[in-house]
């Protein structure tokens, strides 16, 4: 279950809160975002360092991404504990486990009538309802994602479209029956560049008898941002759905493209950009009138411009980074390959992406009076 | 000047073990000591809060690769490594000297100094020891090392002695160059494995010392026979005051005879590099090799005696899934490799106080040695100084030595790697 209630809608985006994520309490405001992990952990992080060094505004819901922790989910059935303990998590941390990683590219052509094909550094693995239902089980998350066949390109054949769509509404019908009531099972609206298809998987959900469907993962996996159709694509997937339904977006998601999500009702996202920025040597900072003003100046470390430059590399930020160390000794990190340097970005962007949201939330409080 | 801004203070000695306290402008320094090495002005992924929880008091940064990148003026510029690195403590730096002769293809040297052609740019550099010192005085540590002319340890023949002469003289050019007295000159006693030029260079440089004095030239590929007598009869020959910095020491086993034998200070970059391989360092029996199948449902802490922060979080399974993939595998045996070797040396220092280093080294050598036979040059070393071991005396162990090979191996690797980075 997730107790979610929409507080205010604007041209801007509208905010929301949870109060309750699975089986645990929870307070969060929306719009927010999932605190994105890679076999655990923070990439880059230990919780040593998130626990000393990282403050965030709100309890955070990580969310565990499936790919990275399928080869060690035989070792957490045999741990006696569940996966929090086995990656040395806070003990009351909320799990949500994603099937997909947002960082891993989908390859189409793999998906079968049972199973969904996920990959990492072994290959492809598959993954079918009874395996998903046991993982969550043995790893006691709080919430999973249903199965998505995301077989939907623009080459994609209609015929192989409608299966996509029947395979996954059984898929979410057998999740539903199986799993435990208190576990959160957010439904997924698929259907890619076909807004056909958008609209009747969200009308399958919208329909469906008994417990109502609480939280809807609109997949936007393959959909460029830029298209001026996109927003219509959104449309199709949002527009049967019960307002009352929290909208979760999962994915790789710039500043920009959040605004616009924003606009079009989403509520919660996951931290995925951020963190890909950071490996590639980047920090970011938005715009104090963020969302209004989406635009987001970035600092490249891995140039040596700022080699000379001794100066905080955000001087308003309060992060960990911004106030310990200069923009020179960053440049010198990227440069020498230092681990430092992921660890450091990190924390930069997740507090920016954090303060990001922040931000978002008092702007659409702001324009509502 | 520079001598009221340090001291050196022997709280405890018992027999040849001293128990000491080191004082620099940045912090109180409890010896014996183990200085973590953060090569590149970071200690790969560890942050200095972190090295802070552990008690560490005091890093040695490298001169020759900060001197390059980001480079000794931005160093000065950004107002020191301390500010740079964000590391309130004690920083040692070395001469540079070292690495020219290990990472640079091209190197030639005369009573001028050290011309190197850089791996990286391949540009000609001239480094003279004034040169030297000013490099270190932009990079601002609280220890600088004199240049030397560093010959390898198994080297034999007039150069030897030529080359302890020419560092008697490279040292008076190094203080005639230093200028800042919140810095001071540590010279470095060479002379390999010859005992005659040991002694004169110890006096020699005893004479010149201000604050400490090194012990250099060994862990070169030395036998360790070889090598604990070297130190031994260099801590006999060099006056109490002087803290005594034996250089590129590591190996827990080394650590405790050095300690015993009268040295202070030691460095390394074992425990930090060693990490990245998924290998952890433990009293019992060294070392595991976290990579290994074995780990792949062990849901026990890297050591279950052990306080540092990954023990009391993480499992040996957690970390045999994520090595070689993820960096926070490597950050978590990072910190347990560095509690261990801090952990180490206080356990020393405590047992120097208490005038208990014998049972100490029995029980050490027990563990490390997992109740088998204990090298002879073990043997020998304490017998010197008056301990009994109870374990039997083996002429090498050998597992151990395999052990022990195969990380010199992959150090030699990680060295290949940094040259032709
Ligand atoms: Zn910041
Ligand atoms: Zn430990």
């Amino acid at each position: 279950m997730v107790h979610f209630s929409v507080g205010l809608s604007t041209q801007i985006g509208r905010v929301g809160s949870i109060s309750k994520w699975g089986n645990a309490q929870l307070t969060q405001q929306t719009p927010s975002f999932m605190v994105y992990t890679r076999s655990g952990h923070i990439p880059h992080l230990t919780w040593e360092v998130v626990d000393t060094q990282l403050r965030l505004n709100q309890t955070p819901i990580y969310q565990m991404t499936l790919p990275s922790l399928i080869e060690m989910v035989g070792q957490i059935a045999v741990y006696k504990g569940d996966a929090r303990g086995f990656c040395g998590m806070p003990r009351d941390s909320i799990l949500h486990l994603s099937v997909l990683d947002p960082l891993t590219d989908r390859k189409v052509g793999y998906n079968d009538t049972t199973t969904v094909a996920i990959w990492n550094h072994t290959g492809k693995r598959s993954v079918s309802v009874p395996s998903l239902i046991k993982w969550c089980r043995e790893m006691e998350v709080n919430s999973v994602d249903s199965l998505l066949d995301y077989e939907f390109t623009p080459e994609t054949t209609l015929k192989r479209m409608n299966k996509a769509v029947d395979r996954t509404n059984q898929w979410l019908e057998s999740i539903r029956c199986q799993m435990e009531d208190d576990m959160g099972v957010i439904a997924c609206a698929g259907g890619g560049h076909s807004g056909q298809h958008r609209r009747k998987m969200a009308h399958y959900i919208s329909s469906l008898e008994g417990t109502p469907i609480h939280s809807v993962n609109i997949d936007l996996g393959g959909i460029n941002m830029e298209d001026e159709n996109t927003s219509d694509l959104i449309n199709e997937s949002i527009n049967p759905l019960d307002e009352n339904i929290l909208r979760i977006c999962q994915g790789s998601f710039s500043p920009v493209e959040i605004s616009l999500l924003l606009s079009k009702g989403i509520d919660i996202f996951d931290s995925s950009w951020p963190i890909k920025q950071a490996e590639k040597g980047i920090a970011f900072e938005v715009s104090a009138e963020y969302p209004i003003d989406s635009s987001f100046s970035t600092i490249d470390f891995t140039l040596s411009t700022l080699k000379s430059d001794h100066t905080s590399p955000f001087p308003s930020c309060k992060c960990y980074t911004c106030s310990k160390y200069t923009r020179a000794y960053l440049t010198h990190l990227c440069n020498t390959h230092e681990l430092l340097a992921p660890l450091l970005l990190v924390i930069h962007n997740l507090t920016q992406w954090d303060r990001m949201f922040q931000l978002a939330r008092d702007s659409i409080h702001k324009h509502s009076n | 000047k520079e001598m009221s801004k340090f001291a050196f203070e022997l709280l405890a000695t018992s027999r040849r073990a001293r128990r000491g306290r080191l004082t620099t402008p940045h912090s109180v320094v409890e010896t014996p000591v183990f200085m973590p090495v953060g090569t590149q002005g970071t200690m790969k992924g560890i942050l200095p809060e972190q090295l802070i929880t552990m008690d560490c008091r005091i890093l040695l940064c490298n001169t020759y690769h900060l001197g390059h990148r980001p480079g000794h003026e931005i160093v000065g510029e950004a107002g020191g490594i301390h500010k740079m690195m964000n590391w309130p403590r004690s920083i040692l730096t070395d001469s540079g000297g070292f690495q020219m002769v290990s990472l640079s293809k091209l190197m030639t040297l005369d009573e001028e100094g050290v011309r190197f052609e850089s791996p990286h740019t391949k540009e000609i550099t001239n480094l003279p020891p004034e040169e030297c010192i000013r490099v270190q005085q932009n990079l601002g540590a609280d220890i600088m090392m004199q240049l030397d002319h560093v010959v390898h340890t198994l080297t034999t023949g007039p150069i030897v002695e030529e080359a302890m002469e020419r560092s008697i003289r490279w040292l008076d050019r190094c203080e005639d160059a230093h200028t800042k007295d919140e810095q001071t000159i540590f010279p470095i006693v060479q002379g390999g494995l010859n005992m005659e030029l040991r002694k004169k260079c110890a006096e020699e440089m005893a004479k010149r010392a201000k604050v400490g004095i090194a012990i250099g030239g060994l862990s070169g590929g030395e036998d360790k026979s070889s090598f604990w007598r070297v130190v031994a009869a260099c801590c006999d020959w060099l006056p109490p005051h002087l803290p005594r910095y034996v250089m590129g020491v590591g190996f827990a086993v080394d650590l405790v005879v050095c300690s015993l034998l009268g040295a202070d200070m030691f460095d390394c970059v074992f425990p930090t590099r060693t990490a990245r391989f998924g290998t952890a360092l433990v009293r019992r029996g060294g070392q595991l090799h976290l990579k290994q199948a074995r780990f792949a449902n062990d849901f026990s802490p890297i050591d279950d005696r052990c306080e540092c922060h990954s023990c009391k979080t993480y499992t040996r399974a957690y970390i045999y899934s994520n090595i070689a993939k993820e960096t926070v595998a490597c950050h978590i045996v990072s910190v347990h490799n560095l509690h261990h070797q801090l952990q180490l040396m206080k356990d020393v220092r405590q047992s120097i106080v208490d005038g208990k280093e014998e049972a100490f080294l029995n029980e050490f050598l027990n563990e490390y040695y997992e109740g088998g036979s204990v090298p002879g040059w073990v043997h020998d070393a304490a017998q010197h100084m008056g301990y009994t071991i109870k374990q039997s005396r083996g002429e090498m162990e050998e597992r151990k030595h395999k052990a022990k090979h195969e990380d010199v191996v992959e150090l030699k690797k990680e060295k290949k790697e940094v040259t032709v980075a």
